[in-house]
């Protein structure tokens, strides 16, 4: 049994393998693309979401993580379509292609991917969801979130309105959730023909910012949520939520607003462990005083600094996609870090060891047991 | 006109690592829809979703620069050589 780590960079895939989880390979894929994101379907087969400033995104499929193609399809939407002003306003900021000038609704980032149900679903920027049902030869809009009823009001965060976490249901195939920076968190009960809004018990009425989801597929009434303004758990689906913030660092977010902050959270499914790693508040998104940690809860419970084999004066950050587990027993997770580092425990967090370092800006992590 | 056209090395991945690629056309743009025909993996890299050029997209038609918007009335010959690059900045 070995794992294999894609590691998407701002510059290319880092194609990490390992038999022990000790030792690892290291190969350099699709040099040049940010990769955005990455899955694997019931096959085996790994796709990677890429995406260049001219180029544009693009969906590349490999059976052996050696070997990549194209595919023949990606998702996007009809001409013509209007965009959100406000996401445009953000992204024709920085903008040296003119490509936003008439405010048209494109796919300038593809977020995520997951496989569930004998499909492959793509989240988005601008915010959609989109499903391909033959691995990625043709894509279909999902119109009732695309077109949502509340959708004019979207607000996007910094990096645009994204649709970055898709989560299924093993059992109820009908059953989905998506979360959008920073829209909030929405889940639909009929296949994707509506969407509600699950953001109840979060500060405001969609949460200031869900930054990332996590669950077990298989209990899928669970959620855990990193959001802008903390932590927090649902037991019934979505449908309330609270905070589980106790043993977590809080940071000032302004004066007298104090909460924990950080982005990814992933979840070992095997124990219930769940993680994530708080960095100091929004000001400064980075590791409280340098060092490195990231927190572990059972199920919930009060959190744990795991620290041994992470570094000091580490002032860089972990974004929401670049942390992965691997499920395996004991359970291995993956942090990347935004100075191009990765670091990875086999032990279920107990221990950490550096697998790699000097990469470029590491966007997205995923594990695959081989 | 039969056009030869250059391809840069980040496209080269997705042509199967052809360097240079024959396409038939009046003008530059011409030139890059019929590429896009004969190789329909490259087509979104150089067409936006709206079907113009992608703007940061550069062409060097026999040597003489040619931006995107330029393209539909640049006209090529027979044997010409077109280059495509692309006008990025940033680390």
């Amino acid at each position: 049994m070995s794992v294999a780590l894609v590691i998407g960079t701002k510059k290319g895939a880092a194609i990490l393998k390992s038999a022990d989880r000790k030792s690892w390979s290291r190969d350099f894929a699709l040099k040049g693309w940010a990769v955005t994101a990455s899955a694997s379907d019931d096959h085996g087969r790994v796709y990677t979401a890429v995406m260049h400033d001219v180029y544009g995104p693009s969906i590349l499929a490999s059976d052996d993580l050696d070997n990549w193609r194209q595919l023949e399809a990606a998702p996007r939407y009809k001409r013509g379509e209007k965009g959100n002003a406000e996401h445009i306003r953000i992204m024709a900021s920085g903008d040296f292609t003119g490509r936003y000038k008439d405010n048209p609704r494109l796919v300038d980032q593809i977020w995520t991917l997951h496989f569930a149900h004998a499909t492959l679903y793509a989240g988005v920027s601008e915010a959609g969801l989109f499903a391909s049902r033959d691995r990625g030869k043709s894509w279909e809009p999902v119109d009732g979130f695309n077109n949502h009823p509340t959708r004019d009001s979207w607000v996007p965060g910094f990096g645009g309105l994204g649709a970055h976490t898709i989560l299924t249901d093993a059992g109820d195939p009908n059953r989905m959730w998506v979360g959008v920076s920073s829209s909030g968190f929405f889940r639909t009960d009929d296949g994707g023909k509506t969407w509600t809004q699950k953001s109840n018990g979060v500060p405001g009425d969609t949460g200031q910012c869900v930054h990332c989801v996590t669950h077990d597929a298989s209990d899928a009434r669970v959620l855990y949520r990193q959001e802008h303004r903390g932590v927090y758990m649902s037991r019934d689906g979505g449908d309330s939520w609270q905070k589980i913030e106790d043993g977590l660092p809080v940071s000032e977010l302004s004066e007298g607003l104090v909460c924990s902050f950080g982005f990814p959270i992933v979840m070992d499914r095997r124990t219930g462990s769940v993680f994530v790693v708080p960095l100091e508040g929004d000001n400064f998104r980075m590791p409280r005083d340098g060092k490195l940690t990231v927190y572990r809860s059972h199920k919930g419970s009060r959190w744990e600094p795991l620290r041994r084999g992470l570094p000091d004066n580490s002032f860089e950050g972990v974004l929401r996609g670049a942390m992965a587990a691997d499920q395996l027993d004991p359970g291995g997770v993956y942090i990347g870090t935004t100075s191009g580092a990765i670091y990875g425990t086999s032990d279920t967090g107990d221990s950490w060891f550096e697998i790699a370092r000097g990469l470029p800006r590491i966007l997205s992590v995923e594990a695959y047991v081989q | 006109m039969s056009v030869r056209v250059h391809m840069p090395p980040l496209l080269r991945t997705l042509t199967g690592g052809a360097r240079q690629m024959s396409a038939e056309g009046h003008s530059v743009a011409e030139v890059m829809t019929d590429l896009s025909r004969h190789h329909p993996m490259i087509a979104r890299h150089l067409f936006d979703d709206d079907g113009h050029i992608r703007c940061s997209i550069v062409f060097l038609h026999d040597g003489v620069l040619v931006r995107a918007g330029e393209a539909a009335e640049h006209p090529v010959h027979d044997g010409d050589e077109i280059v495509v690059t692309n006008a990025l900045s940033g680390g």
